[in-house]
């Protein structure tokens, strides 16, 4: 964020962005689900240039013990990136970045996972981004959701996950990795499209009142929309005629 | 939850059993390798990128070239690293954290593997001798933990070698 200078036309005079779409365009989504053999819930979501891989474990056993509690259920995401994932490599270890996206993460999920119903034991996200294009905290969040239904979690409601922004001045969908370096605003949303909740809400940039607001309706417009890719997914794993696994 | 260490046991002595008729529990010949399926390109991103699945063993492979300070005692040397992770979604008993010896083991040996073939020839990767040259990096993550990394780490990662490409040319 912060406008960094750049040769990249963010909207042309035609209203159309850097890579090809209107202003309230999402990216091209696809999620496939049960993607991996040894965990009990797995998705693979492919989010414009982003390539996120959820895997998902439990309800099982808390080590180190003192983590469980006794009256629910505990709820734990690690967000992690690939050395390969962005342009630069990467170090393995955990960064600041990825330890923050994890906790907000977890507390974007925590609201639609019914934990109370598993006491002493602990629900694993792992979210491992294979490639970054911007949005990745998006993504993740969506894969996961869809990677905990696929593991027989008991949920209240899908998260789903889209960002609005503004760059050049317009208010824009699904804000990509040029916009986010060269835009003036990023705001990833995290939705319960069934309750009408926001479960997670970030803004960096800046935008007035009024921006905000309409930010906030082109958002969830986005999740609505990943929300039917994600029931799509689903439904082909678990509806589909022919073999069911 | 079910007990896993009581299945575990079942099946372990029923492996062993077939094994004495020299049959085994997927039905393989003793010399039979499981169904080996690369992919490359699968990390646009990345300058060389692969897919390695070997039964329902899966690894990713992801090269990175980018310039680097030479090893101090190889200053007209490029740098080659390999690194290996099971990532916790690979399998129910993968932890975080750092690598653990077994998986350093694993980068190790590929590592070596590949350098000593002269695969890559590093004696081009030089910029500056002993101020700066090309460096490789390979680095694996195991996504589907079914035995056999050494193999599908390798198989990963060198499918991504091969297939990478870079400006400036090699």
């Amino acid at each position: 964020m912060g406008g960094r200078e750049t040769d990249v036309v963010l909207l042309d005079e035609n209203g159309i962005r850097s890579d090809g779409r209107k202003v309230n365009e999402t990216r091209k989504v696809t999620i496939k689900v049960g993607v991996l053999k040894n965990a009990d819930g797995s998705a693979y979501i492919e989010f414009g240039g982003n390539k996120i891989l959820a895997g998902v474990f439990g309800p099982r056993d808390v080590h180190p013990k003192h983590m469980s509690n006794p009256d629910t259920g505990i709820l734990r995401v690690r967000y992690h990136m690939e050395p390969f994932s962005v342009s630069e490599r990467k170090n393995p270890a955990p960064s600041r970045r990825e330890i923050e996206i994890s906790k907000v993460l977890k507390e974007a999920l925590e609201p639609a996972v019914i934990l109370e119903k598993f006491p002493r034991t602990a629900i694993d996200v792992y979210l491992e981004v294979l490639q970054a294009d911007g949005g990745t905290r998006c993504a993740a969040l969506d894969a996961a959701s869809v990677a905990l239904a696929d593991a027989g979690i008991p949920m209240r409601d899908m998260v789903c996950s889209c960002a609005a922004g503004k760059a050049a001045d317009a208010l824009i969908l699904d804000v990509n990795n040029e916009e986010d370096q060269a835009g003036q605003a990023d705001m990833p949303i995290g939705y319960m499209p069934n309750f009408g909740k926001i479960t997670l809400l970030q803004l960096d940039g800046v935008l007035t009142t009024d921006e905000f607001k309409k930010c906030i309706e082109l958002g969830l417009e986005g999740c609505k929309q990943v929300y039917e890719i994600q029931k799509n997914a689903l439904r082909e794993k678990y509806f589909s005629s022919g073999d069911n696994n | 939850m079910t007990n896993l260490s009581i299945i575990d046991k079942l099946k372990r002595s029923k492996i062993l059993d077939l094994l004495q008729e020299g049959k085994r529990i997927d039905d393989r010949a003793l010399d039979e390798p499981r169904p080996l399926v690369i992919d490359t390109g699968v990390i646009p991103h990345a300058n060389g990128s692969a897919r390695a699945r070997l039964g329902d063993t899966e690894v990713v492979s992801g090269i990175k070239v980018q310039p680097d300070k030479p090893f101090p005692d190889m200053g007209d040397k490029g740098i080659f690293i390999c690194t290996a992770e099971i990532l916790p979604l690979a399998h129910p008993s993968a932890e975080t954290g750092p690598p653990q010896p077994n998986v350093i083991e694993i980068a190790r040996v590929v590592d070596r593997g590949i350098r000593e073939s002269g695969m890559i020839d590093l004696s081009q990767m030089v910029l500056q001798k002993d101020k700066s040259v090309i460096g490789v990096f390979a680095d694996n993550v195991v996504t589907d933990h079914d035995g056999n990394l050494f193999d599908a780490c390798s198989y990963a990662a060198v499918a991504a070698i091969i297939t990478s490409k870079f400006q400036n040319g090699k």
